[in-house]
């Protein structure tokens, strides 16, 4: 039977208490919010922590407000559920409503919040399991071992970005406030990665992410698709985030954002340059299929899918084109609609 | 459909009604106790210290650094063991301890009890042991060939059937090989048990298994106690399968209970649990069918590969049941069928619901279709032409003597209305391939129509003295039924009361405790043969009871015997000049019978693989309807009709559960459940990555029928559901995922990329 190990929890009543805290027990401490991730973890041998410090019960952090310029500010301890059913943030950021709609399942996003998706940590069949298979099979860099296993020649931790959101918030150009004990900062949400599935997180461990603040969406839709084999409760096995920016009939801008094929999601919105320009019309009336294949094919080039997920890895990759494709159809069609 | 018996006037909960479970309730609210949710005073953990490799010698073995662990009460491994050294359902062929070998992934070398299970772990882990490691055999193929990894070889059981003359020829035939993988039960109560030392000097062991007596006749033989100081009874069980058929911790447990004197509780985590119990066997199968020209099924000859894993298990009887249904419910004159169950270092495997009869369903179901295309006809219409009727010989050469609507489970099927055929943009997004994540682009979506029958044995078979006891007690207008029968979640418990109100026409049925103490053997729940087999020896009881009280009051009143019945719950006359209640009858009498009843014997099959094997079958027929992304891959199994061969409804609502769940892990098996195997190492031991289909990947059910023609012999005609309804819907779904694709797909589960890359690498060829 798997138990969680023994630990201390502290409850900081304010962000500005846990960043102290954070900076007084440093690396034996860990934050949690809503613990979906970690407890599980903790109970694998895969993370250890001899202090929690959580934030889910700060009110401070569960605030949503309008920001100056027409954007929208969270608080990154608002959970995934409160996000999916708020209908007038469906309308602004469609995209990112419904990737934090597909992560997991409804129990798992009560609990969970947008700030530990964003955090979410980086998956690899060879790290996802108990400690005694680990041990088995033989540890990785990315916990208790030296060399990757799946791709034993590599330098650094393969393992896979799995946050839903994160693409999606960085198509938004969404950033987050991160407060620490030395102060506060705004990073784009993009900041936030590095390319290493180990150290994937940009932030310094004791940064507490306070809020993700959405800019003002005016003229832009969203989209998000996630390819997995069920309906419901898996990561991504291939995750696409697209934002399109239409004043009238006419693309003026898109961004594209891939993820689940690399270790932090990436933003390779320069394939979607083709688009601007392009009329969403003829776009959707298949007019223009080979320059959205084009822009498929560009936007999933840097996509490098390893043995380390379900299913395969050729297969993964192939799914990323497609899912370019309809996410691009998708917040093209909702621009349509709103301009018509 | 369903027929409803009737009881007596005014009682509810009597057989053929939709009675609820009693344990229904309790396990909606989350009261229900499951044998994790043991405990008792002063009690210890156990963890058991696994084989990380498939295949390695044991050249040391220190113990001490575990005793060294504070809040260490016991510690063993081989040596330890006082009487046989070994379990096995079929043969002890497994060993308690891994002593100089380890033969698979997760094999127990030893056993830690300590004050909490995280002490337990860590101390197990402290163990030293030294590894030899050598290269694992995983090929079943070249398993029959290799130096033998177990002194009883590598070939563990081998069946041949010849049936008529081998040399027919057909003028139309079809081949073809086909594979299944690895399945997992799933069930969601991973193995967990309580065993309590006793001041007899033997052992109470509380737990979730099938057969509590089998169990206990295998862990006394290793104590090295006599049965009545072994004394096992049940604990909730958290769904079985199959995969509790087999001991995984039961010894251990009982040894680290005895040595320390305190009572041991052990749970395994989900990873142990995939580690710790026998899956369904991967099968390969090659198939060759013969027909005439009008479709007549000439001959079928089969080789069938399964591979057991590193122990014996019930591999000999699931080998069995693959080769004597390798042709399907079909008449086929001629057969040829070359059956071998071989050793390897992956993981053991067993009885999974189907035991045998699902892989061989997959394969010949597949060659039906392709049989039916080469001859261009009708798949229906060719399954109809070659269904098995009463009286029927098949390929073991016993004559079907039971019912066998297997040409009405076809066409109650056949006959179904098809789910709407969604138009190009009215399906809602979430009932498309890839669902919720909204991947499916609806041109590229096809709709495929797949269709397959099957069948099964129901009960043990081959000569095994197959029993059940049973025991009533009417105690002041009370009933008490008791049987060691164990409940898995089918609604054993909900029958056996049905079934006493149903004679003693009273609401009030108590059930007694489940244990071997006090009881003979009930056998296992498995083999669909409770209802029939426990409900029967149920039957009996109550009827010898209901015999006695009616004498009694026959002679009490100096009545003849003849003119006194038992009717609606009271002892009456022709006359009407005697009405008792069934206090008043007693008149302070108990009245407690037990009964034993046993199915009629059955044969082995001899060298030929002929013989009468076979109590009674069941047969059932499944249509899927796919839809299929033909970019992603990605499959929406849209609906799944369903039409079985019940005998008789004892209850509807029971039944209908049985039929949705078997589909649904038929459907599991045709396109996401699989055991994913890395040279012995299971890559995929937890519910994030072994996947089974959620309530949304789950289609409707439709119950096109159910056909009620009572099997002779059977009380009150019914005839075991919890196998049949999984045996030929994995087929189905294959084939419809086959007709939306127009690819081969021989082999399950069918994965994504099975598809998509198949279809882009034609479409690459094509240009």
């Amino acid at each position: 039977m798997l138990r969680l190990p023994r630990f201390r929890y502290l409850r900081p009543q304010s962000v500005a208490e846990a960043a102290d805290l954070m900076a007084e027990h440093g690396e034996q401490a860990m934050l949690v919010a809503g613990g979906t991730d970690l407890l599980p973890k903790m109970k694998r041998g895969q993370m250890e922590a001899e202090i929690l410090v959580g934030l889910g019960h700060l009110a401070e952090l569960r605030q949503l407000e309008r920001s100056d310029d027409g954007g929208l500010r969270i608080g990154a301890g608002v959970t995934l559920s409160q996000i999916v059913h708020d209908a007038a943030l469906a309308r602004l950021y469609p995209g990112y409503v419904r990737a934090a709609a597909l992560v997991s399942s409804p129990a798992l996003r009560n609990a969970g919040t947008i700030g530990g998706n964003l955090c979410v940590d980086t998956r690899c069949n060879f790290y996802d399991q108990s400690y005694e298979w680990r041990m088995a099979v033989g540890f990785c860099m990315k916990k208790d071992g030296d060399i990757c296993r799946v791709a034993p020649a590599s330098k650094r931790c393969r393992a896979i970005a799995s946050s839903d959101t994160a693409p999606a918030a960085m198509a938004l150009g969404a950033t987050v406030t991160l407060v620490s004990s030395a102060g506060r900062r705004e990073v784009p949400v993009s900041a936030l990665y590095e390319d290493d599935g180990q150290f994937y997180l940009a932030k310094a461990a004791d940064e507490i992410i306070e809020s993700i603040q959405l800019p003002a969406a005016t003229d832009w839709s969203s989209s998000y698709v996630k390819v997995r084999r069920r309906g419901s409760i898996d990561f991504p096995l291939a995750g696409v985030a697209v934002a399109l920016k239409a004043a009238g009939p006419v693309i003026e801008e898109g961004r594209i954002v891939i993820t689940a094929v690399a270790s932090r999601p990436l933003d390779v919105s320069e394939a979607a340059e083709p688009l601007v320009g392009c009329t969403l019309a003829s776009l959707l009336e298949g007019q223009r299929d080979e320059l959205l294949t084009g822009v498929a094919a560009s936007a999933a080039r840097p996509a490098k899918p390893l043995d380390n997920a379900d299913l395969h890895y050729v297969w993964r990759k192939q799914m990323t084109r497609r899912g370019v494709e309809q996410a691009v159809r998708e917040a093209a069609t909702a621009l349509l609609a709103r301009s018509a | 459909m369903t027929t409803v018996l009737t009881t007596g006037p005014g009682l509810r909960g009597g057989l053929g009604e939709s009675v609820r479970r009693p344990d229904g309730g309790p396990k909606a609210r989350g009261e229900f106790a499951f044998s994790s949710d043991l405990e008792a005073e002063d009690m210890l953990w156990a963890h058991l210290l696994r084989s990380p490799h498939p295949s390695a010698a044991i050249s040391s073995l220190d113990l001490s650094p575990a005793f060294a662990v504070p809040g260490v009460a016991a510690v063993l491994a081989a040596g330890d063991v006082p009487g046989r050294q070994s379990f096995g359902l079929d043969y002890p062929d497994q060993p308690v301890f891994a002593g100089k070998v380890v033969r698979h992934v997760g094999e127990p070398i030893a056993a830690v009890a300590a004050d909490h299970p995280i002490t337990a772990r860590r101390a197990a882990e402290a163990i030293a042991v030294t590894y030899e490691v050598t290269e694992p055999l995983t090929d079943p193929e070249a398993a029959m060939e290799a130096p033998p990894i177990h002194e009883r070889g590598n070939v563990l059981f081998h069946q041949d059937i010849v049936h008529g003359d081998p040399g027919a020829t057909g003028e139309v035939s079809v081949e073809g090989s086909y594979a299944t993988a690895m399945q997992d039960q799933a069930f969601l109560g991973p193995e967990s048990a309580l065993a309590v030392p006793a001041g007899d000097g033997g052992v109470d062991l509380y737990l979730a298994t099938q057969w509590l007596h089998v169990d206990r006749d295998q862990i006394a033989a290793c104590l090295g106690l006599p049965l009545d100081l072994v004394r096992l009874h049940l604990s909730g069980v958290g769904g079985a399968f199959g995969a509790r058929e087999d001991m995984s911790m039961q010894v251990q447990l009982c040894l680290l209970a005895m040595r320390t004197g305190r009572p041991v509780k052990i749970v395994f985590s989900r990873e142990e649990s995939f580690l710790g119990h026998v899956h369904r066997h991967p099968a390969r199968m090659w198939y060759r069918h013969s027909a005439d020209a009008d479709g007549n099924l000439v001959k079928v000859e089969a080789k069938l590969i399964l591979d057991g894993g590193a122990y014996l298990s019930s591999s000999p009887a699931v080998l069995q049941n693959a080769a004597c249904f390798a042709a399907g419910p079909y008449r086929v004159p001629n057969a040829v069928v070359d059956a071998t169950a071989v050793r390897t270092n992956n993981p053991p495997c067993g009885a999974m619901r189907g035991f045998g009869a699902v892989q061989v369903c997959f394969a010949y179901e597949t060659q039906m279709d392709k049989l039916a295309a080469a001859l261009r006809m009708d798949p229906v219409e060719l399954r109809l032409r070659n269904a098995l009727r009463t009286g029927d010989t098949m390929i073991t050469g016993q004559v079907l003597s039971g019912a066998a609507p297997v040409a009405e489970v076809i066409r109650a099927v056949a006959a179904a209305p098809l789910p709407a055929e969604p138009g190009p943009s009215d399906a809602p997004e979430i009932a498309l391939p890839g669902g919720a994540g909204r991947t499916a682009e609806r041109d590229r979506v096809r709709r495929g129509i797949g269709f397959a029958v099957g069948f099964k044995n129901l009960m043990y078979s081959a000569g095994f003295d197959d029993f059940t006891t049973a025991r009533c007690r009417l105690e002041e207008g009370r009933v008490t039924i008791t049987s060691a029968a164990v409940e898995v979640g089918q609604g054993l418990v909900t029958l056996m009361q049905q079934i006493a109100r149903h004679i003693f026409g009273v609401a009030d049925v108590s059930l007694g405790e489940a244990t071997t103490a006090g009881i003979g053997s009930a056998g296992s729940t498995s083999a669909s043969r409770q209802t029939w087999m426990t409900g029967g020896a149920v039957e009996a009881a109550c009827r010898a009871v209901a015999e006695r009280l009616v004498s009694s009051v026959a002679q009490r009143l100096e009545r003849p015997l003849a003119s006194l019945r038992l009717d609606g719950g009271r002892v009456c006359s022709d006359d009407g000049a005697v009405d008792l209640s069934l206090v008043g009858a007693a008149s302070g009498q108990v009245f407690e019978e037990t009964a034993v009843y046993r199915h009629p014997p059955t044969e082995e099959l001899d060298e030929k693989g002929q013989g009468n094997a076979h109590v009674s079958f069941a047969f059932g027929a499944h249509r899927a309807v796919v839809d299929v992304d033909l970019d992603l891959g990605l499959v929406r199994v849209v609906d799944v009709t369903t039409a079985q061969d019940v005998g008789r409804a004892l209850n509807p609502l029971q039944l209908i559960g049985q039929i949705e769940g078997g589909t649904a892990q038929g459907v599991g098996l045709a396109v996401m459940e699989e055991i994913v195997l890395d040279r012995g190492t299971v890559r995929n031991p937890s519910f994030t990555d072994y996947i089974i289909p959620t309530a949304l990947d789950s289609p409707p059910v439709t119950i096109a029928g159910l056909i009620e023609e009572p099997e002779p012999g059977a009380p009150h005609g019914a005839k075991g559901a919890g196998e049949p309804p999984a045996i030929s819907s994995t087929a189905a779904v294959a084939a419809a995922i086959r007709d939306a694709t127009g690819l081969e797909l021989a082999r399950v589960p069918i994965r994504p990329q099975d598809i998509a890359l198949a279809l882009a690498a034609f479409e690459e060829d094509r240009q």
